[in-house]
C-alpha cells in the first residue's frame, strides 16, 4: 500500500458514501419527530408524531385535530376520505406533511393510527 | 437535501477541531451537544449525519495530539508511547498513516460484516449479561498484571473506583466531564507544560504495510472492539490492552491496532444501540437522548455517512499531518495547552458547577501521580469499571 491507493480508498469511500446517503435519504420513511422539532425546515417534508388527540372538530370536508406531547402541541388535518373515528386523550402516530397555515405549522396527515 | 450535506460537513469540520485538539474527547461534545437547544430542535437524520460525522472524524483525527505533541485523550493512553517516539524519531507523518490505515480499514471491515456483527452482538450480550461483572474483574486483573508497580497500581484502581462511584452517585448532570478530563486531559497537558523536548525535523515517509500482518491486527482489533463496545467500562485503551496481552503486536501494527479501536469501538455503538439499546459513549448517549427511535433506517443512515465522512476525513488529515509535520516547531504548543486548560476548567465549571470543580482537580491530582509514576493510565478507567461491577453484582 502506497499513499496513492490510501487517498484513492479514502475517494471511493466517500463517494459510496455519499451516494448511499442520498440514495437512504430519499427512500427513508418520515421521521418520528418531538412536535417542538417541527419547524419551518420541515415545510413540505413528512414526518411523524407519537402524540396525545386533545382536541377534535369537524367541518363537512375535514377533521381538526389537536395534538400534545411532552414538548408542545401542533394541528393536524386529515381528509374525510373514509370512515374517521377518534377518541380524545388517546395516544395517535400522526404521518403526514409539515404545511403552514396562516402562521401556524400544521401537519396534513396521511394516516392517523393509533 | 442541501441540509444534510451541510450537517455532513460541519460534522467533519467540527471532528477535524476536536480530534486535532488535546483534551477535547468526543464525550466532552457530546456534553455541548445536548446542552444546545438549536440541536436538540433539529430533525433526527440532521442530527445523526451531524454526530455521526463528527465522532467518525474524531477517530481518524484524534492520535494526533498524542504523536505530535504526547497529549492523547482517553482513548489514546495506550499509543502514546509508540506514537511519540516515531514522532521524536521525526516519523510522525509515518505514525499518524498507520493510525488513519486502520481507522478507515475499521470502517470499511464495519460496513462489509455489519449484519453478522448485529447478530453477534444482539446473541452474545444475551448470553454474556450475566458474566459482565465478572469479565470486568477479569479484565482489570490483566490490566494489573501487566503492570510494574502491582500494588501501587492496585491502590489506584481502588481510589479511581471510589473516586468514580462517588461522582456517579452524585447526581450530577455531565459527571463524566470532570471526571474524565481530570483524569486524562489535564494531567497530559499539565505535564507538557514542564517538558522541555527538543524536537527533530520531521520527514514524510509512507510505512510499509505487509497485508497478512494487517488483516490479522484488524482482526484482532474487530474482536476486542467487540468486547469493548458491549461491555460498560471498557474502552478502547483496555481493549488494546488485551489484544497485546493476547498477541504481542509490533510497534508498526500496534498503532494500525489503536487508530482501528477508535473507529471500530464508534461504529460498533451504533451496532449496540441499534441491537440492544444500550449506548456505550458520549457521541451515542447524544443520538439515543435526541432520537425518539434509533431504526435500522437510521443504522444504514449512520453506517453510509461513516462511510463518507471516514473518506473525506482521510483526505483532509493526510494534508493535515503533513502540514502539522512542517509546522511543529513552529507552534506554541505551551500557550495552547494553558488555553485548553482554561477551556475544561470553565466549560466545567459552567456546567457542573463548584463540586464539578472539585471532582475536575480530584481526578487531576490522581491523574498526575499515575503520569509521574509512570503506571498506565488506562487503569483509572475503573472509574468507571468499579461502579459498573458494584451496579451488576449488589
Amino acid at each position: 500500500m502506497n499513499e496513492k491507493t490510501l487517498k484513492d480508498l479514502a475517494l471511493i469511500s466517500s463517494i459510496i458514501g455519499i451516494f448511499l446517503l442520498s440514495t437512504i435519504n430519499y427512500y427513508q420513511e418520515p421521521s418520528l419527530v418531538n412536535i417542538s422539532q417541527i419547524n419551518s425546515s420541515l415545510i413540505n417534508k413528512e414526518v411523524e408524531i407519537s402524540a396525545n388527540l386533545y382536541s377534535i372538530k369537524e367541518t363537512p370536508g375535514l377533521y381538526l385535530l389537536t395534538f400534545h406531547d411532552n414538548n408542545g402541541s401542533i394541528s393536524a388535518i386529515i381528509y374525510k376520505e373514509e370512515n374517521l373515528t377518534f377518541q380524545k386523550n388517546t395516544t395517535y402516530l400522526v404521518k403526514g406533511k409539515v404545511i403552514r397555515y396562516k402562521s401556524y405549522l400544521e401537519i396534513q396527515a396521511s394516516s392517523i393510527k393509533k | 437535501m442541501i441540509t444534510l450535506f451541510l450537517a455532513l460537513f460541519l460534522g467533519i469540520l467540527i471532528g477535524i477541531f476536536t480530534g486535532i485538539t488535546p483534551g477535547i474527547h468526543t464525550n466532552l461534545v457530546a456534553v455541548i451537544i445536548l446542552s444546545s437547544l438549536f440541536l436538540r430542535n433539529q430533525q433526527p437524520e440532521i442530527l445523526i449525519i451531524f454526530i455521526v460525522s463528527l465522532s467518525i472524524t474524531h477517530t481518524f483525527l484524534d492520535s494526533i495530539p498524542s504523536i505530535y505533541l504526547g497529549a492523547p485523550d482517553s482513548d489514546h493512553v495506550m499509543s502514546i508511547l509508540p506514537g511519540h517516539k516515531y514522532f521524536l524519531e521525526g516519523k510522525a507523518y509515518e505514525a499518524f498513516i498507520l493510525t488513519l490505515i486502520g481507522s478507515l480499514s475499521a470502517v470499511i471491515i464495519s460496513i462489509i460484516f455489519f449484519l453478522p456483527l448485529i447478530y453477534l452482538i444482539k446473541n452474545y450480550y444475551l448470553l454474556i449479561y450475566n458474566y459482565i461483572p465478572y469479565i470486568l474483574i477479569f479484565s482489570l486483573l490483566i490490566l494489573l498484571l501487566k503492570e510494574r508497580y502491582k500494588f501501587t497500581t492496585l491502590v489506584i484502581i481502588f481510589l479511581a473506583g471510589i473516586l468514580g462511584i462517588s461522582v456517579l452517585s452524585l447526581n450530577l448532570n455531565q459527571p463524566l466531564l470532570p471526571l474524565f478530563s481530570g483524569l486524562f486531559a489535564l494531567p497530559s497537558l499539565i505535564l507538557s507544560l514542564s517538558q522541555k523536548t527538543e524536537l527533530k525535523e520531521q520527514i514524510i515517509t509512507f510505512p510499509v504495510i505487509k497485508i497478512k500482518e494487517l488483516t490479522i491486527t484488524l482482526f484482532l482489533g474487530l474482536f476486542s472492539s467487540i468486547l469493548s463496545g458491549t461491555l460498560p467500562g471498557l474502552g478502547p485503551a483496555q481493549a488494546a490492552s488485551l489484544v497485546d496481552s493476547i498477541k504481542k503486536i509490533k510497534q508498526d501494527y500496534y498503532l494500525v491496532l489503536t487508530g482501528s479501536l477508535n473507529t471500530f469501538i464508534m461504529i460498533i455503538s451504533f451496532f449496540t444501540l441499534y441491537a440492544i439499546d444500550k449506548a456505550r459513549n458520549g457521541s451515542v448517549v447524544a443520538i439515543s437522548e435526541l432520537v425518539n427511535n434509533f431504526s435500522y433506517s437510521y443504522l444504514l443512515l449512520a453506517l453510509s455517512v461513516s462511510l463518507a465522512a471516514s473518506g473525506i476525513a482521510v483526505l483532509i488529515s493526510i494534508k493535515i499531518a503533513k502540514k502539522f509535520s512542517i509546522l511543529i516547531s513552529k507552534i506554541n504548543y505551551k500557550l495552547l495547552s494553558i488555553i485548553i486548560i482554561l477551556f475544561i476548567t470553565a466549560l466545567t465549571i459552567y456546567l457542573t458547577n463548584l463540586i464539578g470543580l472539585l471532582i475536575l482537580l480530584t481526578a487531576a491530582c490522581l491523574g498526575l501521580f499515575v503520569n509521574l509514576k509512570g503506571i498506565s493510565r488506562s487503569n483509572l478507567m475503573a472509574c468507571l469499571i468499579i461502579p459498573v461491577i458494584f451496579y451488576y453484582l449488589l
